[in-house]
């Protein structure tokens, strides 16, 4: 499984280094979601994001994402993840972007528990499993004021799991976005 | 949920979350029913329904007994100790809710229960076609239920519920007649043994009912035959091989060569997140197609499951073989099939006939039909129905 790891690590140090590297660019800012595995995982996802041009119709977005779902009884996920992507802006500053992402993670799965007669759970078992994850994201995004956005984004992730066979996955976030820094907005 | 539709759509079920059983009645503390009754009540059959029943009746100190036509309680629900390292459901192996059903069907909070589980969510799942096997690793997040972790429901029932009642039940009696004419209920085994009592709850099988091996006196009443003629309960079979190597997904769909709409076929990892080193894969097969299988010897069915396995995972299936166990349901003498495929639907199941005649069984819970908890369910209802004079 991880026979590419090598590889994977450094693509996300260099997407780290990108990110970086374009701090000074048009817009920076944070964004706070739900995220989960659809339907039935809880999660949230922070971050911070960086657009490298919001005059252009089309420019770049790049994330750098950390989260947290969970599945009750059967596992907790804690990941760090880089993303880039295109984003096509449309009437009012809406826009909708095309995201690639990968994320590391720390998968501490139940192996079982215990059920008492009042229906409490207890005595997890847990395995700890890691895991990569390539993912493709689309994700709109709408305006709610000057500084504040909201955005889904539906997604489809390939992990990578240690003890685990290689799965696919449908993902769900629904997040707001707070600016930090533009440069030249015109409020539109 | 329904299972066989969920399972045959590979996994697809509908995202409704499980119903949270509306148990008004049947989850009621002790002291909040009026109990109108102060009889005897005889319970045919031992499974779910019927242990389910005299567990109801002996909670609220009403005289009962349990006339069971094989040696052991269960029906349905049996498990074997012999294959691996952990006990096998032959039976009865999901849970098909959330795990506080478990608490539900004990439903007295001096109970001091700590019964382990595993959420069961295949990590792998593949689909064979002609031998060709594609790996459809995708949307297992769409389904997950739950099963014993180092245990069984035959576990759960010797554990929780027999031990109260265990001095009620007689084996080895099936019945031959039930007479419910007159005020006393009358029901007659086999060697001739009579046992009588003011009601009785029948728990038997679909299909035996339909196979008419119970006379009823008076007859039953001509609708309540007619819709048990709407509910089918098909040839199944389970078996359970072990192997020294895991070579095969946690589940694989196959379809039988002549597949109709109501018949299934699976392979799974039965020691999935089991506390095991053991290498046990099952296969469940139900349906009317199974009925080419379920005419076998155990060794046939054995090396025809193993000669189509060979052809899916190139001869692994035989190379790793160790031995296995086959539970074959339609043989058995008082089950002779599956489980129904239909919910029985009838005004008799919620009255009774003649007001000393009820029902109860899997095959008659409006929205569990077909589980183990649906049959324990009914069973509950029809004794407090009983208990409140119903």
């Amino acid at each position: 499984m991880f026979t590419s790891a090598k590889r994977i690590l450094v693509f996300f140090v260099f997407l780290t280094i990108c990110v970086y590297a374009k701090s000074q660019v048009e817009e920076t800012g944070w964004n706070v979601a739900y995220y989960g595995a659809v339907p039935y995982e809880v999660g949230l996802k922070v971050g911070g994001y960086m657009n490298s041009n919001v005059k252009a119709k089309i420019d770049d977005i790049y994330r750098v994402q950390f989260g947290y779902h969970s599945l009750p009884r059967d596992h907790r996920t804690l990941f760090v993840g880089g993303e880039k992507g295109k984003t096509i802006r449309g009437a009012k500053g809406n826009s909708s972007s095309i995201i690639f992402g990968a994320n590391l993670g720390l998968q501490k799965e139940v192996l079982g528990f215990s059920v008492g007669v009042d229906g409490r759970i207890s005595n997890r078992v847990y395995d700890n499993r890691y895991f990569l994850m390539l993912a493709t994201y689309y994700a709109y995004r709408r305006h709610l004021s000057k500084t504040i956005d909201i955005y889904g984004q539906l997604g489809y992730g390939h992990k990578f799991v240690t003890k685990e066979a290689n799965k696919g996955v449908l993902l769900l976030e629904l997040g707001i976005t707070k600016l930090i820094k533009r440069k030249n907005y015109s409020d539109e | 949920m329904n299972r066989r539709d969920f399972i045959k759509n590979g996994l697809f079920a509908s995202l409704g979350l499980s119903m949270a059983p509306t148990l008004l009645q049947s989850c009621r503390k002790k002291d909040e029913l009026l109990v109108n009754f102060n009889g005897k009540v005889l319970i045919i059959g031992a499974g779910s329904a019927g242990l389910m029943a005299g567990y109801t009746l002996q909670q609220y100190g009403i005289d009962f007994e349990i006339i069971e036509a094989s040696s052991v309680f269960g029906g349905r629900v049996k498990k074997s100790n012999n294959l691996a390292d952990f006990p096998i459901d032959l039976g009865a192996e999901w849970i098909h809710d959330e795990p506080s059903v478990l608490g539900q069907l004990i439903n007295d909070d001096s109970v001091d229960a700590k019964i382990d589980l595993l959420s069961y969510q295949p990590e792998s799942y593949s689909v064979s076609s002609n031998n060709d096997l594609s790996k459809l690793n995708v949307g297992m997040q769409f389904y997950r239920e739950y099963k014993f972790r180092n245990s069984t429901w035959f576990d759960f029932f010797e554990d929780y519920i027999v031990p109260s009642i265990a001095d009620k039940i007689v084996y080895n009696q099936p019945v031959s007649k039930v007479n419910y004419l007159n005020d006393q209920v009358v029901v007659e085994s086999e060697d001739g043994s009579i046992f009588t009592g003011d009601k009785v709850i029948l728990t038997v099988p679909i299909s035996i009912l339909k196979a008419e091996n119970i006379v009823f006196q008076p007859v039953l009443p001509v609708d309540f035959t007619e819709s048990l003629g709407k509910v089918s309960m098909p040839p199944g079979l389970k078996v359970f091989i072990k192997f020294s190597k895991k070579f095969y997904p946690d589940l694989m769909y196959v379809p039988t060569e002549n597949a109709g709409e109501n018949d299934l076929k699976l392979y799974y990892n039965a020691a999935f997140k089991k506390d095991t080193e053991d290498h046990v894969l099952g296969m469940i097969q139900v349906g009317p197609d199974a009925e080419r299988i379920t005419s076998l010897e155990p060794y046939q069915i054995t090396d025809l499951l193993l000669l189509e396995l060979d052809k899916i995972f190139y001869g692994q299936a035989s190379e790793y073989y160790i031995s296995s166990r086959t539970q074959n349901w339609s043989n058995e003498p008082y089950i002779q099939g599956s489980y129904s495929f239909e919910t029985f639907e009838s005004e008799y199941i919620e009255e009774g006939v003649n007001g000393r005649l009820y029902f109860a069984g899997e095959a008659y819970h409006p929205w569990a039909s077909s589980t183990v908890q649906g049959a324990g369910y009914s069973g509950r209802d029809r004794a407090l129905k009983i208990i409140q004079g119903g």
